[in-house]
């Protein structure tokens, strides 16, 4: 995933941005005990807020904190979240996902692209290997990684000009991930809340990459909207960022409630600003 | 599944006879139908193209959207020629999209369905609402109470790189 789901800060209390931070230095931590040195650079923000909407599901889980040194804060020790379920579970989607993106970089993408996909391909193999190791969880995480990748090659070959169904395999792949997270009551709201940031996340990489994608003739599912295709993105995208509020108001959220809130609220529209500031604005400027 | 099977074909059976209403239905005008829930903004995907409209051409597959059975409504309503697509078709293939998560088409056929029928208050709120989250980013009436005031910028970028180079100026600088 690419990181685009992050809380926005100025929001945030200091103690939930200290929390916030503990439980990413915490998945960083299990990625490189568990996975090695390499799996330590796929951090992302995507899978620190997997791993706090699973605590905040979680009513039982209790985290705990350490004080500890890190190699990217030499001068200052971190504090950090202690290895739990919700954090090695998003490890494992980490590593699972990173091996099928990976190989499917491998199969198309430009020259230098391969190239470092062949580079960092044997890490990701031996990480979704020993991911795999820990049982039923991560072959299920394999198998909707490993159909969404084949989905996703099917439609992108057939250049469907519909974002809605462009959207469907990361959609699909993400609404069942997230249901780990659940239980028989919240299944349904989870499973469309999964759903929905999938596609957000989708959707969020086809709009950074629309310029890209138009230059090197690739296929975007916002091409066939012209003109208007960064408008037509943004539309798309707070649709999207409307009803993941409205679906995460029927979830019961324990700790962590109000980062998780402030992310989906604030974070997500913020992150969908940057993207379109950084192409110069919109018709209508800034305003959100 | 049964059940499921059976109701289903019963539906397909009725349709091919030509038989669109189900008797009591104008009794349950609006029962647990489209609410323009403004005040919560709560789960409103589970009310839209759910209600019992008294003229309803599409009775059976509002039932069918009502029980969640998405799949088995969508089948109906694309087997309906086009000449035979009206507001309510579209209302209710909007209503399907909605489910599925396909909102862009969903915006679109609600769209549609208030164009045609721009009277009808069930597709005008369905259509406003869409068009509001589409604008704002959230559903109406729910304001967060927050604007995210636009430095897209990162500020901290800007003093580490102050700090940066002030580091290699040294003391003169």
């Amino acid at each position: 995933m690419f990181g685009y789901i992050k809380p926005f800060r100025p929001e945030l209390k200091i103690r939930e941005a200290e929390d916030y931070k503990a439980v990413y230095c915490g998945l960083c931590k299990e990625l490189g005990r568990s996975y090695g040195i390499f799996a330590r650079m796929t951090l992302s923000y995507d899978f620190a807020f997997m791993a706090m909407l699973f605590m905040s599901l979680d009513k039982n889980s209790c985290p705990s904190f350490e004080k500890c040194s890190c190699i990217a804060h030499p001068f200052k020790k971190q504090c950090r979240c202690l290895g739990n379920r919700a954090i090695s579970l998003s490890a494992r989607a980490a590593m699972i996902l990173t091996y099928y993106k990976l190989k499917d970089d491998l199969s198309d993408k430009g020259f230098f692209k391969k190239i470092a996909a062949a580079v960092l391909f044997p890490f990701a193999a031996s990480a979704r290997k020993k991911a795999l190791s820990f049982g039923e969880e991560a072959i299920f995480i394999d198998s909707a990684a490993a159909e969404m990748i084949a989905e996703q090659r099917v439609l992108e070959e057939r250049k469907t000009p519909l974002p809605d169904e462009a959207a469907e395999p990361t959609a699909k792949f993400l609404s069942r991930i997230i249901t780990l997270g659940g239980n028989s009551e919240n299944e349904r709201i989870l499973e469309r809340f999964g759903y929905l940031l999938g596609r957000y996340i989708y959707l969020c990489d086809a709009l950074d990459d629309l310029e890209d994608d138009i230059k090197k003739e690739n296929y975007n599912p916002f091409i066939f909207g012209g003109e208007k295709a960064v408008l037509e993105a943004k539309s798309a995208l707070f649709l999207t960022t409307a009803e993941l509020f409205d679906d995460l108001e029927l979830l019961e959220l324990d700790k962590y409630s109000e980062i998780v809130e402030n992310t989906i609220d604030l974070g997500l529209k913020a992150e969908i600003e940057r993207i379109i500031n950084k192409k110069g604005g919109t018709e209508n400027g800034k305003s959100i | 599944m049964k059940d499921i099977n059976a109701a289903y074909d019963q539906i397909q059976k009725d349709r091919k006879e030509g038989k669109t209403s189900y008797g009591n239905s104008g009794g349950y005008y609006n029962a647990g139908g489209y609410n323009p829930n403004y005040g919560t903004g709560n789960a409103s995907y589970n009310n839209y193209g759910t209600g019992y409209s008294q003229n309803s051409r599409f009775p059976d597959v509002r039932r069918l959207i009502q029980q969640n059975r998405i799949a088995e409504a969508d089948e109906i309503l694309d087997g309906v020629p086009d000449y035979n697509r009206n507001a309510e078709w579209y209302f209710l293939k909007g209503s399907i999209y909605y489910r599925r998560g396909w909102l862009g088409e969903a915006a679109r056929c609600f769209q549609r369905a208030y164009q045609m029928e721009p009277g009808n208050q069930e597709y005008a709120a369905a259509y406003q609402r869409i068009a509001y989250q589409q604008q704002y980013g959230s559903s109406p009436g729910r304001n967060s109470g927050t604007q995210i005031y636009g430095c897209p910028c990162d500020c901290c970028d800007c003093c580490t790189a102050m700090m940066c180079m002030d580091c290699l100026c040294g003391n003169g600088c």
